[in-house]
């Protein structure tokens, strides 16, 4: 039996228990017509796309280099020498498309911030006052990795 | 004795979600069903459909001796919830200690429900060790525990395996044959959630009620307040519940449904409000 092709059913029937289905485990079937399109490969040709050079820059006088890690990451490549190429437009959906669904809403979290912004002593101090100032912000580098603001 | 207790050795499984994914797969079925949160938490109300903002509940006005039936709130999902209540730490372990001293608090409005023949009570209790999955669990018809596929869930099979978590001698004898595990949030596209669940469903064999896949729409349903068969009937997560519910009802069996006029039933159980 193979962990990523596990085979419940086959483990279920020699252990004869009738009755309990573990559709879990299995690829879920589709219902209905709606079957996701079949994922296209993306290549991108190879001559648009040279691999980026490793610059090792050169030892000082009288020290030796050490050996490059295979762990360290290679600088940033030079910039390419062709024109960035225009960001593409959205295409206009296909009038047989159907119209793309709203935007979902939680409405727990909208009244569960709420509640915990209405004073009721706070002992921990509440919603805070003001924006912290730049840098002292918590959690900067996910901040950063997730909005690219920095906060 | 339809009377099913969701217990865990440890929490953050999704037994509150699971609870209320089956009091509600278990509603559609057509029969009464009663939920019961007994875990200080309060959380169950908002899977349910009850606002944020009501603090009522049973459990947490315990010291006061209301009316049971005065606390019992139906809810926009369907099922009738007995909902904990509003506290703090210093509240939830006078609750914990005053139902030790006085189960009859807790058992009796438990045995009052399930005097409907055809209803079904689920109860929703604490993580690990707890007085209410103590006083309650010899009254259960079955004691599910819910465990997730990984590391951790697995490595504490022994402590149900053993007695640890539901007790030993008389109250293990009472409640071993009962016991059956759940599988929570079974990622089919993790080794270790496939490697996890494979191991355990090798080990528990029949014991092993059901499995419930990892889906975004399960805690997309909590935000929604709503319970996932309510929320997404077709993901995975909700057939899975609903499978879980026909296994449950076919190891617990329960009385149809009684086609008998409101008005009787109201009068027979006036907190069964129509």
């Amino acid at each position: 039996m193979d962990a990523q092709e596990p085979d419940i059913s086959a483990l279920a029937s020699r252990l004869g228990m009738r009755g309990v289905r573990y559709r879990s485990f299995g690829n879920p079937p589709y219902r209905g017509e709606r079957r996701p399109p079949p994922v296209q490969p993306n290549v991108v040709p190879p001559a648009t796309m040279p691999a980026p050079a490793m610059v090792v820059p050169p030892a000082p006088p009288g020290m030796v280099a050490p050996p490059a890690s295979p762990f360290m990451a290679p600088p940033p490549g030079p910039a390419p020498a062709w024109p960035a190429a225009a960001a593409p437009r959205p295409a206009a959906p296909a009038p047989w498309q159907p119209a793309p669904a709203p935007a979902p809403s939680f409405p727990l979290i909208a009244q569960a911030l709420a509640a915990a912004a209405t004073p009721q002593g706070q002992p921990f101090g509440g919603p805070a006052a003001e924006p912290a100032a730049p840098g002292t912000l918590p959690f900067l580098a996910l901040r950063a990795a997730v909005g690219g603001a920095g906060g | 004795m339809p009377l099913l207790c969701l217990a865990s050795p440890k929490g953050g499984v999704g037994k509150t979600s699971l609870a209320s994914g089956l009091a509600h797969a278990l509603h559609r079925t057509g029969r009464p069903v009663f939920a019961i949160d007994c875990d200080p938490q309060n959380a169950l109300r908002l899977h349910l459909g009850l606002p944020i903002t009501d603090p009522e509940g049973y459990l947490a006005r315990l010291h006061l001796r209301p009316d049971w039936r005065a606390c019992l709130r139906r809810t926009p999902a369907g099922p009738d919830l007995l909902p904990y209540g509003e506290t703090d730490m210093r509240g939830a372990l006078a609750t914990s200690g005053l139902i030790e001293r006085e189960p009859e608090l807790l058992a009796g409005p438990v045995r009052a429900m399930l005097a409907d023949p055809s209803a079904i009570v689920v109860v929703d209790t604490p993580p690990g060790a707890s007085a209410a999955l103590q006083i309650l669990a010899p009254q259960a018809a079955l004691v599910l525990a819910v465990l997730l596929a990984d590391a951790a869930s697995t490595a504490l099979l022994p402590e149900i395996e053993t007695g640890r978590f539901l007790g030993r001698g008389t109250l293990g004898t009472l409640v071993g044959p009962k016991l059956r595990v759940v599988l929570n949030q079974v990622d089919r596209h993790s080794r270790l959630s496939v490697s996890a669940a494979e191991g355990v469903a090798a080990h528990l064999g029949a014991r092993l009620a059901g499995a419930i896949s990892r889906e975004e729409a399960v805690a997309e349903a909590l935000a929604c307040q709503r319970p996932v068969g309510a929320h997404a009937p077709y993901s995975t997560a909700a057939r899975d519940i609903e499978d879980l519910a026909a296994t449950v009802l076919r190891e617990m069996p329960v009385a149809a449904p009684a086609p008998v006029a409101p008005a009787v039933t109201s009068s027979l159980f006036p907190w069964s409000r129509p």
